[in-house]
């Protein structure tokens, strides 16, 4: 086991945890470039531009529609109250470091899935999609912290 | 003393030696150099003697605008020799990537092209002509580096009899002729100019297009997604949508409109335009790299239109020049009545619908294949030379009458969503077919109207 540089470490993560939780970041950096890559392209070329805005109008339909939007609504809730819930009952630096980039990555979809600045971006949906993995991996990441934490 | 003297003398001559060296550097030049002296010239008689019988093949290196009937852009005489094929000396130099272009092809792959499309064989005996000495020298000399032996020049002013131009070659209107007209200089092939308007049609806003970076002087930005509905897979929108962007462009049915930009995107306003029934409308050729290429200056300030109320007309004046889905259902059994995919093979065949966002593939039954371009939605191979110009017409009318397509029936053209139709469309009114209409809604329109539809060969 390698100890966390830290001031006062309570847990410790190995080499091989370190690896895990370097490779998600890398592959989240990735998905933010994506990201922003796609955003600029669907500004410059019109074939990218039609898909994802094409694909934008066909999601707003379906999968994002205002009662879509209401069960999404429901569980960003839930989840951001457990997690506050878990903080208040877990109380300490390294289990706020472990969950608040998760509290505030689902706050930022919160807002992705409601702000009309957000929704008028013509690559809205690969957007949302791509915050949804990054998300995703910031769970698996706040999830193997909090697992080192308990373990300690 | 001696000794020094030497070493002086070596010192200098391997310096000399360097630099001699360097400057004796091959040029790493695509297009061979000419080799006037080489080429021996050819007399009126025998350039008659050689389209009577077919002894050489007569080659115009002019451009494609002066061999289509423009006496413009250094050019004095429009049209070309009844019989003469097309080798513009501007595909050697025009600005061109090999590596990003619609197409997927170098322009020595271009150019090889070319040379198949006209039969020009390394056996061939060939007389290029051209009228400043320059462009048949260039072309003679590509000709030359292919391994064709057999090449005269000839200088076109020397030729008496009428040369040949297309029908309506007026209707792409070379970069030159555009700036005669910007400078309040007549042309006689566009006439009386009461209300000027020239247009850059592309995608996206004045930043996103391109369009601040550089466009023609004068010219108001046309955003596709203006007269592209966004609701409806980019079909054309509706007549009132387009009278509202004509009205906001200040045009009326007395101005005179020039298109310009990407040819898909010009040709399709152009027949939007004379469908609404704005009678004076002109593509320029080329695009906006041809405008650069003959060596005029970009604008790079946005100029804002000054809106009409009334365009002149309220409906239509051309109704008959855009097809709807429920006319196509209904003209198709007519013998008459031709449909024309203008699109790859593969979306032809169905193997592909050629937009990403769109999972219908297939075509209309019925409907003759005409070609388009390859490998996307939005090549031109076989109706667009590489520098943007129209490919020439009676290579066209050959490959139209071996598809099986009767010129003598109405021809109603289509592609996905109605660009590459729009511009087919374009080529054969430059043609003089006029029994012709665009069926604008397309594959997309029709595939979304859940009607028949088949695949394969």
């Amino acid at each position: 086991m390698v100890g966390v540089a830290g001031p006062s470490p309570d847990w410790t993560m190995s080499r091989a945890n370190k690896l895990i939780q370097y490779t998600l970041t890398a592959f989240q950096m990735l998905c933010i470039a994506g990201a922003y890559v796609l955003d600029d392209l669907s500004h410059r070329k019109v074939g990218v531009n039609h898909h994802v805005v094409y694909r934008k109008r066909q999601y707003l339909q379906t999968l994002l529609d205002a009662d879509h939007l209401m069960v999404y609504g429901i569980i960003l809730g839930i989840l951001l109250a457990v997690m506050v819930v878990y903080l208040i009952r877990h109380r300490g630096r390294h289990y706020l470091n472990a969950i608040m980039p998760l509290f505030l990555l689902t706050l930022a979809i919160g807002f992705l899935l409601v702000l009309p600045a957000a929704i008028a971006m013509p690559a809205y949906v690969y957007i949302l999609f791509l915050s949804l993995i990054v998300w995703g991996l910031e769970a698996i990441k706040a999830f193997i912290k909090l697992r080192l934490i308990r373990v300690k | 003393m001696s000794k020094k003297f030497l070493i002086a003398f070596l010192c200098i001559s391997m310096m000399a030696a360097v630099l001699v060296g360097c400057g004796s550097k091959p040029a790493e030049d695509n297009n061979p150099a000419p080799e006037a002296e080489s080429t021996a010239v050819a007399t009126a008689e025998e350039v008659a003697a050689a389209i009577e019988d077919g002894s050489a093949i007569v080659v115009d290196a002019r451009s494609n605008d002066a061999y289509a009937g423009w006496a413009a852009g250094g050019n004095t005489m429009g049209g070309h020799i009844a019989g003469a094929v097309d080798f513009s000396a501007n595909w050697l130099a025009a600005t061109f990537d090999d590596q990003n272009n619609l197409d997927g092809m170098t322009r020595e792959e271009h150019l090889q092209k070319y040379l198949a499309d006209k039969n020009i064989k390394t056996d061939s005996s060939v007389i290029v002509y051209d009228e400043n000495g320059t462009d048949a020298t260039a072309v003679a000399a590509y000709f030359a580096s292919k391994g064709i032996t057999n090449i005269k020049t000839f200088n076109l002013t020397d030729w008496k009899e009428e040369l040949v131009t297309y029908a309506n070659y007026q209707l792409y209107i070379p970069p030159a002729a555009v700036n005669d007209l910007i400078q309040g200089k007549e042309v006689p092939e566009v006439g009386a100019v009461k209300d000027l308007k020239i247009l850059e049609i592309s995608w996206g806003t004045p930043e996103e297009s391109g369009y601040l970076s550089g466009h023609v002087p004068g010219a108001l930005h046309v955003n596709s997604d203006d007269f592209d509905d966004e609701n409806n897979v980019y079909m054309l929108e509706s007549d009132e949508v387009l009278f509202n962007l004509a009205k906001s462009l200040g045009i009326t049915t007395e101005s005179t409109v020039i298109a310009t930009g990407n040819p898909i995107f010009s040709t399709r306003m152009a027949v939007i335009l004379e469908y609404l029934g704005v009678d004076n409308v002109y593509v320029m050729s080329g695009g906006t790299t041809g405008w650069t290429d003959a060596g005029f200056e970009l604008e790079t300030t946005e100029n804002k239109p000054v809106p009409v109320a009334d365009i002149g007309t309220s409906t239509p004046k051309n109704p008959d020049l855009i097809d709807t889905v429920a006319e196509v259902q209904e003209k198709r059994s007519d013998a008459n009545f031709v449909l024309v995919d203008n699109r790859t093979e593969e979306e032809y065949r169905g193997e592909t619908s050629g937009y990403s966002y769109f999972d219908m593939a297939g075509r209309i039954e019925g409907a003759v294949y005409g070609f388009a371009g390859v490998g996307n939605s939005s090549s031109m191979l076989y109706y667009e030379n590489l520098d943007s110009t129209m490919r020439n017409a009676y290579e066209i009318l050959a490959m139209w009458e071996t598809a099986g397509i009767d010129t003598a029936k109405h021809l109603s053209f289509y592609c996905g969503g109605g660009y590459r139709a729009a511009e087919v469309l374009w080529h054969a009114k430059v043609m003089g077919i006029e029994n012709i209409s665009l069926f604008a809604d397309g594959w997309c329109g029709w595939a979304l109207a859940g009607l028949d539809y088949v695949t394969g060969e």
